[in-house]
């Protein structure tokens, strides 16, 4: 039965709706191209700071010590839930943990010596607090005005009692090391500590490692000869004196030691200090390794 | 339908314009200049506290390296006087030398050159204990002036950059 309804025209113009189908295809295959290279510019520009590339919720436990209730439950938390004091550990370097941006640095006070005034002069992390200087060390850090601008300077403590950061990193020892050796800089560093704690108790403290040297290069600059194994062995002890005063021990030294346990020649003039890519690197091993904030 | 089909391309021509966007900047270029002066984009003829620093920088031979020094690091070293219009402070980052170039334009050289004293008076407090190697480019520090402009060049051998200062500026 023919059954021409004039109120259902079907119009069939076949050329243009030909045409227009491979048009839409090829302009879709742009626009997925297009959002695809965006993607990966953003990603390669945000090459520091990839924190999308890691869920909202924290990874397991690295040290998986087959703790059943560490995993499930807490993965999908959010990431400012209950520390698992299974991870972190005092006396042990803070474990890896999921990475933090740049941000995270907002509250926090770097305080040394000359390697860390780089961090400042790098501008490696704008929005941090560096109190550190050229020839600070664990005895003249209380007396040493060197902070502030030419007419109101104060002392790397002084400027830290100005504030409550929500964490410390200290770095410091490395210039007197020789000298003093390893068991009175820890015995130093220790005083140092326990200053911090009674001013800043609410702070997160992390001692940092000392950093390893090119031995060739610091002889040569400084005229005596110190080695990565003594370094090392202070380190240690520096670790279980962190230990015992219940702060935070990051093994920074790990992200830039080569595999002689050293400094490599062609990233430092003298054999301590170190060029940027360097301060890339302990900068992201400490965005590597936080402790959870309580 | 074809309604429909426009809407969608020009939906999808929106969403691959702002997929394009630039993301934030994150500003950690360790370049960032400390220059005042934004009306400049490196024209060749136009000389600036920047250029100018580069172009000494770069005829200049380095223990270390020197980087520009942020607008924020620099109150740090120098309490720059508000008679100073333009300036760049390129110095070393590591903390291993006291290398450095720093150019100021100023209306008052007198200041800017009592400022670069105590700059370098500080400098020689912190490196005497602790490089003392180090003293001895603070003691041979080149300060040069031209014009509105003001330098200091602190390296082993400051002939370079005091030519290049002097070439740039057509002294």
């Amino acid at each position: 039965m023919p059954n021409q309804r004039r109120s259902r025209p079907v119009r069939r113009s076949s050329g243009s709706g030909d045409v227009f189908i491979p048009v839409i295809i090829i302009l879709l295959g742009i626009t997925i191209l297009s959002l695809l290279i965006a993607f990966v510019w953003q990603k390669w520009q945000d090459k520091y700071d990839p924190d999308y590339l890691y869920p909202d919720s924290r990874p397991s436990s690295s040290q998986s010590e087959s703790s059943s209730e560490a995993s499930e439950p807490s993965s999908s938390e959010e990431s400012s839930s209950e520390p698992e004091s299974s991870a972190v550990q005092f006396g042990q370097p803070v474990p890896e943990s999921e990475r933090v941006t740049s941000a995270y640095f907002n509250d926090a006070v770097f305080i040394g010596d000359s390697l860390t005034t780089g961090i400042q002069l790098y501008n490696i992390l704008p929005d941090t607090t560096v109190l550190a200087a050229v020839g600070v060390g664990l005895e003249n850090i209380y007396t040493q005005e060197v902070i502030g601008t030419e007419d109101s300077k104060q002392t790397i403590l002084e400027a830290a009692d100005a504030q409550q950061p929500a964490k410390i990193y200290v770095m410091l020892g490395i210039n007197g090391l020789k000298g003093l050796g390893a068991d009175k800089t820890v015995e130093l560093y220790r005083d140092l500590v326990q200053h911090l704690k009674e001013t800043h108790p609410d702070s997160i403290i992390y001692v940092q490692s000392f950093m390893p040297i090119n031995e060739q290069k610091f002889e040569a600059n400084y005229g005596y000869n110190l080695t990565n194994a003594e370094i090392d062995e202070c380190n240690e002890k520096l670790m279980a004196m962190a230990g015992e005063e219940q702060v935070y021990y990051v093994d920074v030294a790990s992200a830039i030691k080569d595999e002689t346990g050293g400094l490599p020649a062609e990233f430092t003039t003298d054999g301590l200090h170190f060029k940027g890519e360097y301060y890339n690197k302990w900068i992201d091993y400490l965005k590597e390794h936080t402790v959870p904030e309580t | 339908m074809k309604k429909l089909m426009a809407a969608v391309l020009a939906a999808m021509m929106v969403l691959s314009l702002s997929a394009c966007s630039s993301n934030s900047d994150q500003g950690e270029s360790s370049s960032s200049t400390a220059s005042q002066n934004s009306s400049s984009s490196s024209q060749a003829s136009e000389v600036t506290a920047d250029s100018l620093a580069q172009k000494m920088v770069e005829a200049t031979t380095f223990n270390d390296e020197v980087i520009a020094i942020s607008a924020d690091v620099v109150p740090n070293y120098y309490t720059i006087p508000d008679s100073v219009e333009d300036y760049a402070v390129y110095m070393c980052p590591t903390g291993a030398t006291v290398e450095e170039i720093s150019v100021f334009r100023t209306s008052d050289a007198a200041a800017v050159e009592e400022m670069i004293q105590t700059h370098l008076d500080a400098r020689k407090t912190e490196y005497e204990s602790y490089r003392p190697d180090e003293v001895k480019k603070l003691d041979g520090a080149a300060v040069v002036k031209s014009g509105d402009y003001v330098a200091v060049i602190i390296a082993d051998d400051t002939a370079a950059a005091e030519a290049a200062f002097e070439a740039e500026l057509g002294a």
